[in-house]
């Protein structure tokens, strides 16, 4: 194999504890191996590593009483859900040897009892059920995540952190433009990609790259959260460093602008859709 | 107690005769559960604290595995399967609890790592003696969180790169590629060195 890239990639997919050098796909790295005792030796050097992270990755002291907590966390949930026999085995079990007009008193009194137990018990369950459901609910209610505020200072300190994040990015990770995708925006951005952010949606981030190196990042999302914010023109919230951020809403969008370059800003002072 | 029916230690009740989860009473099903939970939580905890690298999250991701597993008792259709199910489902509560606390700090930026290697550094200076769980911890909380998702499942699981690839929807190569990539950042961080084999 006269690429050592591709040499390096194949042994590095061999795990530890198998023999995955022998299988059919590494062919090529074998026969490289085979005839070169330098790479060979590095080879081994490289398993012996690979063993010691694997049994570094299992060298976590496991909390002593987890196993109870997990028992007991589970145990309304699977009284709840468990509990539900499949029905044939609800149906009361006769033996066939006392059944039929050959049974006594003392088995149908017996049957009886066991009757009226069989009830009691699923009334028991539904109870139990119910109470589980309802203290679901209730839990629900007190930590389901909902839509908070989202103050000035959240916006800006996670927008300039997105938008050092997005200058970083590799190229790859960015979509080239398509204007007849984004109909509404009035300048051409070089290109898009999509972020999930903490208010929990997900936004399009648009790169205005611009000529002297600097960034213009607009970014577009849809949020539930109460944000106090105008429409056009933008509202600026200052920033650090060399971000300057500006936000506002527009057709039920909250926008963000940012960018390190003193003066492009202004350029959403405008009205930022066509006309 | 923990059966040590695999080479790894790990336990696997699919070996032992393990009743069914789907096909006996209520009874049947909540002590199969409770049988996943004794043998099984330490190994969630562990991988689930790899991923996270905090106790706490490794605690909740655990439960919540659980928690899942119960819910959706009734869709294990393989039993064979359900040891490779509770990993899924604990990566997936990982990115998830990840994705809610995003932006990435800068921090966490997955930068060229070969432009800090020293060039100096070869195999031979390995000291693999020194890797242990507190520094592997340390490496790994400077990896992405995919990257570490990806190195869980090559390290823990013993996940083949195919494995991977089909676990995570992304193509054999690129798998591979990426493998690669990480282990080397791995390396990097716990003992210094360079690519082993394409440095000529």
């Amino acid at each position: 194999m006269n690429d050592p890239l591709r040499l390096q990639e194949q042994l590095d997919a061999c795990r530890p504890s198998h023999d995955d050098l022998a299988l059919p796909e590494f062919s090529e790295a074998r026969e490289a191996l085979r005839g070169d005792g330098e790479a060979s030796r590095r080879f081994a050097a490289l398993r012996r590593m690979d063993r010691r992270i694997a049994e570094s990755f299992r060298e976590v002291p496991v909390p002593p009483a987890l196993e109870c907590r997990m028992l007991g966390a589970v145990e309304s949930f699977v009284a709840g859900r468990l509990d539900a026999d499949p029905p044939q085995l609800e149906r009361p079990a006769v033996d066939p040897a006392v059944s039929g007009p050959a049974r006594t008193s003392d088995a149908r009194t017996s049957d009886a009892r066991t009757s009226d137990a069989r009830r009691a018990l699923p009334r028991r369950r539904w109870v139990l059920a119910a109470a589980t459901a309802a203290g679901l609910l209730l839990a629900g209610s007190l930590f389901w995540p909902r839509p908070r505020p989202v103050t000035l200072a959240d916006l800006s300190e996670w927008s300039r952190d997105a938008a050092e994040h997005s200058v970083l990015l590799e190229a790859d990770a960015w979509k080239a433009y398509d204007p007849s995708r984004f109909p509404e925006l009035r300048w051409s951005p070089a290109r898009w990609r999509t972020m999930e952010t903490p208010f929990g949606s997900t936004c399009h981030v648009f790169d205005f790259a611009l000529r002297d190196g600097n960034h213009l990042f607009l970014m577009r999302m849809a949020i539930d959260n109460e944000v106090d914010l105008p429409s056009v023109p933008y509202q600026g919230l200052g920033g650090t460093g060399p971000w300057k951020v500006g936000a506002w809403h527009e057709d039920g969008m909250l926008h963000v602008a940012v960018t390190n370059h003193p003066t492009a800003l202004d350029a959403f002072r405008m009205p930022y859709r066509a006309t | 107690m923990v059966p040590e029916s695999r080479e790894d230690g790990m336990a696997d009740p699919e070996d032992d005769g393990a009743i069914p989860p789907t096909a006996g009473s209520a009874a049947d099903r909540r002590a199969w559960i409770e049988r996943l939970i004794r043998e099984h939580h330490g190994e969630l905890y562990r991988y689930a604290f790899r991923l996270s690298g905090s106790q706490a999250d490794a605690e909740d991701i655990t439960q919540q595995v659980f928690l899942s597993v119960c819910g959706k008792l009734d869709q294990l259709r393989d039993e064979g399967k359900v040891r490779g199910w509770m990993f899924a489902i604990a990566r997936t509560c990982f990115l998830k609890s990840r994705r809610r606390i995003r932006p990435m700090p800068v921090s966490d930026i997955d930068l060229e790592i070969d432009l800090f290697v020293d060039p100096q550094t070869t195999v031979e200076d390995w000291d693999i003696e020194g890797i242990d769980g507190e520094s592997l911890t340390a490496a790994l909380g400077q990896l992405h969180d995919e990257t570490r998702v990806m190195l869980a499942m090559f390290y823990f699981e013993e996940a083949s790169y195919r494995e991977i690839a089909e676990a995570l929807g992304i193509p054999a190569g690129t798998v591979m590629s990426r493998l690669s990539r990480a282990k080397e950042k791995l390396r990097r961080l716990l003992v210094g060195g360079r690519r082993t084999f394409a440095r000529e």
